[in-house]
């Protein structure tokens, strides 16, 4: 039997001095899986996703990456690596002063030497169409620039799972269509969440949604046979 | 959007082309021993040693004199009260104080030593981006925490920064105007304590964002430096002013 890449069983959380943001979540995210992840503002998504990549610790519940619980700080280093989360802001990802050092942080705490690290930076900025990019200064790109560059740091980790965190925010629509025709060629798991229905359509092919604190599989708009409907996997 | 500038670091010298851990490692032995003189020959070799790193180093006049201006900007108070502050020869008088021949010389020992050693810092550190530095610090073996405390206080002052800039100009959008007035100083108020509590959530999430990457504590850079031969250079360079410096001080060099 195969695992999930990820899960989450019985999740329940509140923030400190907080009411009920999650209870009783239920989710996995299986290898190849492009799940589109809505609900309103404040139903508590991001949240989600911060429980899973172990930022947030939940209140009672497991999380599980492949066939282990993830309990300390080290096993989550361990999810990681697997997992990669593209934050709601972009801003805060980004912290070197030039994009290629800031696209090679991740695979040189991976382990990589300084010029595996360049290559796989390099190879990445290429694919999101950011050549060009490497000497500029990271702080002073635009929004949507810097959403991709944010994008190119969590892929240079090479994952398993994407874990998006409202992706085309601030983005123009061009950008966005750019950003949906790179995400539907990419062979990875994705976890998107966004209000931009047009864009999951074409980047995702199951959604779930989040209300009343939990999360829930919709029949939707997408077709059920798990291929996104605009492109192949 | 507001940032912090780096006006040094772009330059061609022999030292922005040297090792950023040697860089380092003179940079502390130069400012220690420039901040422990006490005789005026060696503040003056202080400072000369000061001015011969800055030229070595080609900074950029404008840049050094506003970054000296600043420096000199609180020396100037030293100054209101110094030459009063020591027994010995009077010069003059301003009412019931006397200003001394060694209050005056005490002054000028603190401004000459200062504009001296914050010339070599400049020269020597300024000169590089902040993560070479970082990666410099550890080259040397400075302790990890050190030099992480040191390129996060960086990080989280620019974030800072951001915050207080996108604060002030929200306000001002809606017709803020500072005057002397209780409703200025309370919004200032507000401002300071939201920049505060701001600021620690967007260090938390950049913090995070560093976890989801791979971060241990250990800093690694793209750069790997080689030692080369003007690296050994610049450190005998500082060795010998350091030297020159101490002895001085020791056989108290008279200058007058
Ligand atoms: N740091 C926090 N402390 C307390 N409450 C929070 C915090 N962050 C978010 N919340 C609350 O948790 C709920 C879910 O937030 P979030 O997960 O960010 O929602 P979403 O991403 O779906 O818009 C919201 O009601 C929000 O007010
Ligand atoms: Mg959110």
């Amino acid at each position: 039997m195969s695992f999930p890449i990820f899960s989450l069983r019985d999740i329940n959380f509140v923030y400190p001095g907080g009411n009920d943001v999650l209870k009783g979540v239920n989710f996995e995210l299986k290898a190849g899986e492009k799940v589109a992840l809505t609900g309103h503002n404040g139903s508590g998504k991001t949240t989600m996703l911060h429980i899973i990549m172990g930022l947030l610790k939940p209140t009672a519940g497991q999380v599980m990456f492949k066939d282990r619980e993830m309990k300390t700080e080290k096993d989550f280093r361990e999810l990681r690596k697997g997992v990669g989360l593209l934050f709601q802001q972009a801003d805060d990802q980004l912290f070197c002063p030039t994009v290629i050092e800031d696209v090679a942080f991740g695979p040189l705490n991976l382990g990589k030497s300084p010029d595996e690290a360049r290559e796989i930076a390099k190879y990445v900025l290429c694919l999101l169409g950011l050549s060009g990019y490497e000497e500029r200064v990271a702080y002073r790109l635009s929004g949507g620039e810097k959403k991709l560059v944010s994008l190119a740091t969590v892929l240079a980790m090479q994952p398993e799972a994407l874990v998006l965190d409202e992706p085309t925010n601030d983005l123009d629509p061009s950008m966005r269509d750019r950003l949906a025709d790179i995400l539907c060629e990419l062979d990875v798991a994705m976890l998107v969440v966004s209000h931009d229905l047009n864009f999951l359509k074409r980047v995702t092919a199951l959604e779930y949604s989040c209300h009343d604190q939990a999360i829930y599989k919709e029949a939707s708009i997408f077709r059920s046979d798990g291929t996104p409907s605009d492109c192949k996997l | 959007m507001q940032h912090i500038s780096e006006p040094f670091v772009s330059g061609e010298s022999l030292i922005h082309a040297s090792h950023p851990g040697f860089r380092v490692v003179c940079a502390l032995l130069f400012s220690l021993v420039g901040a422990l003189v006490l005789t005026l020959s060696a503040a003056i070799a202080v400072f000369i040693a000061g001015l011969i790193f800055a030229i070595s180093a080609r900074l950029p006049m404008l840049s050094l004199l506003k970054r000296l201006f600043f420096v000199n900007g609180f020396i100037v108070f030293l100054w209101l009260f110094l030459p009063f502050s020591r027994p010995g020869d009077p010069v003059f008088s301003v009412g019931p104080f006397t200003a001394t021949t060694e209050g005056i010389i005490y002054a000028a020992v603190i401004t000459l030593k200062s504009n001296g050693v914050v010339l070599a810092v400049t020269s020597l550190l300024s000169t590089m981006p902040i993560q070479l530095m970082g990666a410099g610090m550890q080259s040397v073996r400075l302790p990890d925490k050190l030099c992480r405390l040191f390129l996060f206080t960086w990080r989280y002052v620019h974030v800072m920064g951001e915050e207080f800039g996108k604060m002030k100009r929200a306000a001002t959008m809606r017709g803020f105007v500072p005057r002397n007035s209780i409703m200025t100083y309370r919004t200032y108020a507000w401002l300071m304590g939201m920049l505060l509590v701001r600021s620690w959530d967007r260090a938390q999430v950049v913090w995070q964002a560093m976890l989801c990457r791979g971060f241990t504590g250990k800093f690694h850079t793209l750069n790997s430096f080689r030692v080369k031969g003007g690296d050994w250079l610049l450190l005998a360079v500082t060795t010998i002013f350091v030297g020159a410096i101490i002895a001085t001080e020791l056989f108290k060099v008279e200058v007058f």
